[in-house]
């Protein structure tokens, strides 16, 4: 039986490097990793559709005489491209510190075997090799593999998870609760568990100094929590408690009172958590993803943009507040999912 | 104090600093056990490393040497706080120096360098995260959660034979056919991980 190892070495783009441009290939891809993390904190990657970065394969040489388009050189800031309106961009780096930039949509054909070329188009990433290229396998949780969010706080990651990924529900895993691409409905059954997986993916790769993030089985209402967060070398454990709000394809409806109820379980299993737990410093979240729509069940066409938009500000009042009764209960996070009405 | 432990610290914290503009502990004792295990890959013995590693009270891998050593150097204001959180660290000026005069005059450092680099690569190429949930899934950590035993890589352990076993299999798979280290490395976390990194 063929090793394991052997489909994941066929598959893996520093493979395919080393075998076409040789070791120096490694060392250019890894020079230019460091470049591409550079760019990714200052742009908003989400904004572009394409963005490719080179760098020659002969270290002091630069690449783009060779292509075609209006490129130009950058002093040491990338602040051109922060600010760039173009839907594409592509950037030259060289080892002596040059910056070459385009807004064109530059056909780096030419230069393949002559340079390593990334390229992100949409979610997408890839390396090029010699004659092709390679997919970087897209892992839940990250919005690219050089992209530099890290978090050291919990309440960082979900501000970031909020606005980042669940907002336009950019995690492959959290697509999973959409019935369609228009995000008007939730489908039925794992719809909760879909949530749940898709924020322990992110904050398992996204948050510093953790020992665990575990999904848990909420098998009754006393024990409703989804995940729980351990911290290496202390005593501090966050619990999470997911609902969601709106309407699944088969007229399960979930209205506020679902978030209302949601906050008194989690405050209740703080309390008996405590009892058997007292020297454990231990901290509740309520997560709501809400995907409320006004006008829900009307056909997709006659819906508007205000009427998927209608719950967007509308905060949930709870009674009580528990996180200004309690110090071991964060303020309610409400994650509101957009829905698309251009498909 | 073992001095290869020092040298572990300040050179892994600053290539992190680069990366993720600080470090902690717990980001060294885990790029520093990547490091021995790409070493052992690499037909050196884990005692050749210098220093063990045993399993802490989260199932991560922990050398009571590194701790020594960021205590002794955040003593000696060779690594200072980074932030009002007193878990993460940025190497002092006088750490920097050090680091240096190390690397450069010091060929004992050089082979283990190699490793080091190897682990700090693995987070250039990915992030941080994702290496760290694939290195907790290898067969020694996953066995000592288990374990009330704590040394890590014993050779009389099950695990650690089962670790050599796996590390047999990759290079059997590579064949000798790529000279960069990353490409085990790579390919045994995908491993791991059940899922392609790359």
């Amino acid at each position: 039986m063929e090793s394991k190892f052997c489909d994941i070495v066929s598959n893996l783009f520093i493979a395919k490097l080393e075998k076409d441009f040789g070791f120096e290939g490694i060392e250019r891809a890894l020079f230019l990793a460091n470049k591409i993390k550079s760019v990714y904190d200052v742009i908003d990657i989400r904004k572009f559709e394409n963005i490719k970065i080179v760098t020659s394969l002969e270290k002091y040489r630069t690449i783009n005489d060779k292509l075609i388009g209006t490129i130009y050189e950058l002093n040491s800031s990338l602040e051109l491209v922060t600010f760039s309106p173009s839907k594409s961009i592509f950037l030259e780096f060289t080892e002596s510190g040059k910056i070459f930039f385009s807004e064109d949509d530059i056909d780096t054909e030419s230069i393949k075997g002559l340079a390593i070329i990334y390229e992100k188009i949409g979610e997408y990433e890839y390396f090029h090799n010699k004659t092709d290229k390679d997919l970087l396998e897209p892992i839940a949780g990250i919005d690219s593999y050089f992209a530099p969010n890290t978090f050291k706080s919990l309440d960082e990651a979900l501000e970031h998870y909020k606005t980042n990924v669940a907002k336009n529900t950019t995690c492959y895993i959290l697509r999973g609760i959409w019935n369609d691409d228009n995000k008007i409905k939730i489908v039925d059954g794992s719809s909760e568990a879909i949530m749940r997986n898709s924020l322990c993916q992110f904050l398992r790769h996204r948050l510093r100094g953790l020992r665990e993030v575990m999904p848990e089985q909420n098998v009754n209402e006393r024990n409703p929590v989804d995940i729980k967060v351990f911290w290496n070398n202390t005593k501090h454990i966050a619990f999470i408690e997911i609902k969601w709000l709106g309407k699944s394809i088969s007229n399960t409806t979930y209205s506020q009172r679902r978030a209302l109820e949601g906050a008194k379980q989690l405050a209740d299993y703080l309390d008996e958590y405590l009892q058997q737990n007292p020297n454990v410093v231990s901290n509740g979240y309520l997560v709501v993803f809400d995907a409320r729509r006004r006008k829900i069940d009307s056909p997709i066409s006659e819906l508007t943009v205000e009427d998927v938009n209608f719950y967007r500000d509308k905060e949930i009042a709870y009674q009580p507040k528990y996180e200004e009764q309690r110090d071991d209960f964060a303020k309610p996070l409400r994650f509101f999912l957009n829905a698309n009405l251009s498909n | 104090m073992k001095h290869f432990a020092l040298f572990d610290v300040l050179y892994l914290g600053q290539n992190l600093e680069t990366r993720i503009k600080d470090f902690s502990l717990n980001e060294i004792q885990i790029l520093s056990y990547l490091g021995c295990l790409m070493s052992i890959y690499d037909g050196n013995n884990s005692s050749d490393w210098g220093y063990f590693f045993s399993k802490n009270n989260s199932g991560y891998p922990y050398s009571i040497e590194l701790s020594n050593a960021m205590e002794l150097l955040s003593n000696k204001k060779m690594i200072v706080q980074s932030s009002k959180n007193n878990e993460y660290f940025n190497t002092g000026a006088t750490g920097i120096d050090f680091i240096d005069k190390l690397s450069n005059q010091l060929s004992i450092y050089s082979n283990r360098k190699q490793y080091l680099d190897v682990a700090l690569n693995c987070i250039t190429l990915a992030p941080f995260g994702v290496i760290r949930t694939a290195l907790l899934n290898e067969p020694v950590l996953t066995s000592a959660k288990r374990k009330s035993s704590i040394l890590l890589l014993e050779e009389s352990d099950f695990a650690t034979n089962l670790l050599y076993a796996q590390f047999q299999e990759l290079r059997t798979a590579l064949n000798n056919e790529f000279e960069s280290l990353l490409i085990p490395a790579f390919t045994w976390l995908s491993g791991n991980l059940n899922h392609q990194i790359g």
